[in-house]
């Protein structure tokens, strides 16, 4: 009795590890989603109407709350008082790839040192750099992610039996 | 030194740049001196400017999106909070031979606009009984701001006026917000090509006095004269050292039917050194 309960916890517990594990796949997948979405708002409000950078993301930010509008909302702040980056994020930015929140703000900061058309230029190619890290992030999720927690489960069970 | 400009620099010019009182002008350019004009004169400073510096300017200036300003640019100059005027040059970038951009800027005038409450003696018979008036000055004088000091005055007083600020010099408006008092009767088309405006803005805004500064060859002239011919009054600006010789110009001739009052500045900034009134032919 007490071996299946052990057996039973460690299940539990390494389930959940397997769930972290999926949850931060998923939430790379999403971001980059996010991201990619963005930078075609950013390129759309530039080459339509030149609105000025923060105007465009406090406008993006005000559309949702999720995760990347949390770690947007950083960037801005911190880029209207000149500074590039604090790393002062939220806990839930916690899951998400560190170079990925890197390339979202070198990406923001080479914004608006040109002409429309330049920068209209730059962001499309912007846009498929993170179109393909985008595609990436989704299999990746939907592969290893899923694969790492469904894995984690048998693993859980499997300890589970040997215990008892 | 008023926080609208102190934010433009960094720390190490900003120290240099409050030495100065009543600063007018600065001039930055890579790699050189910077130089400042107050009221009391020209001032070479010890600090040598970089491209960093410059770019930071432009960078705060535009608020990190040149892109938003290019319209401007392509005309030299940046708006900014605090009516300050930024001239730009560096190379040009050519599109099908027309101009898309400036870049590698390498070069920035700032001017700080100021306004003026006691307007000279000489102005205030215009202001009681408003004609039609030009305001001419060799440049640096001082006469926009003697010309919105006017406007503002004649638009307290009840006059509807149209500003066409084609420079933006005259409201320093951005993001739609004017940064120097017009007056409470006062509406402003900023950006617009000067000529385009005239005919539209008669018809639309229906002004009692349209006023613009710096104008500029036959076709405005044209415009100017047209609007008057329509029963609006209008209140101008130019270059010029001497009323007679200006008049003379072929381009400006028809000015002589319509305008009423002539002041041209001289001297000092802002003095009056000539004044002609009710003298339309």
């Amino acid at each position: 009795m007490f071996g299946l309960i052990c057996g039973a916890a460690i299940c539990i517990a390494v389930s959940f590890v397997g769930l972290i594990i999926k949850r931060k796949y998923k939430t790379n997948a999403d971001f980059m989603a996010i991201y990619l979405d963005f930078i075609g708002y950013v390129k759309t409000e530039i080459a339509n109407n030149k609105t000025p950078i923060f105007t465009i993301i406090d406008n993006y930010i005000s559309r949702d709350v999720n995760v990347f509008t949390k770690v947007l909302k950083v960037i801005n702040g911190n880029l209207k008082k000149d500074i590039v980056d604090n790393e002062n994020y939220p806990k839930e930015c916690a899951l998400v790839d560190k170079k990925r929140i890197q390339w979202l703000i070198s990406d923001i900061v080479s914004i608006g040192k040109y002409d429309s058309i330049t920068e209209v230029n730059k962001l499309k190619s912007i846009e498929e750099r993170v179109k393909i890290d985008c595609d990436l992030a989704a299999t990746k999720y939907k592969k290893d992610g899923v694969m790492a927690f469904k894995l984690s489960v048998l693993i859980g069970i499997a300890i589970m039996i040997i215990l008892c | 030194m008023k926080p609208s400009l102190k934010r433009l620099f960094r720390e190490r010019m900003c120290e240099c740049l409050e030495k100065y009182e009543e600063l007018r002008e600065i001039r930055v350019r890579s790699n050189k001196n910077l130089v400042v004009y107050t009221f009391g004169g020209r001032h070479v400073t010890d600090y040598i400017a970089t491209q960093e510096d410059i770019d930071y300017i432009l960078k705060i200036a535009t608020s990190r999106s040149l892109y938003a300003v290019e319209e401007s640019i392509k005309c030299g100059y940046i708006s900014c909070d605090g009516g300050i005027r930024i001239g730009v040059s560096g190379e040009a970038v050519l599109d099908n031979g027309k101009l898309r951009s400036i870049k590698n800027i390498n070069s920035l005038v700032i001017r700080i606009a100021k306004s003026v409450q006691n307007l000279p003696t000489e102005v205030l018979p215009i202001i009681n009984n408003f004609d039609n008036t030009l305001i001419l000055s060799p440049p640096f004088l001082g006469k926009t701001t003697l010309l919105r000091e006017m406007t503002r005055r004649l638009s307290d007083k009840g006059n509807d006026i149209l500003v066409i600020d084609e420079r933006n010099e005259i409201s320093a408006t951005v993001d739609g917000k004017q940064n120097l008092d017009l007056g409470a009767n006062t509406d402003v088309m900023v950006g617009v090509p000067k000529i385009a405006c005239y005919e539209g803005a008669v018809r639309t805004m229906a002004p009692d006095i349209i006023v613009t500064d710096e104008i500029f060859g036959e076709r405005e002239v044209d415009c100017l004269v047209d609007s008057v011919r329509s029963g609006v009054k209008v209140m101008a600006t130019a270059h010029a050292c001497n009323i007679d010789k200006f008049l003379l110009n072929k381009s400006y001739a028809p000015l002589k039917e319509i305008m009423a009052n002539y002041l041209l500045l001289g001297d000092s900034v802002g003095a009056v050194k000539e004044v002609r009134y009710n003298c339309s032919v």
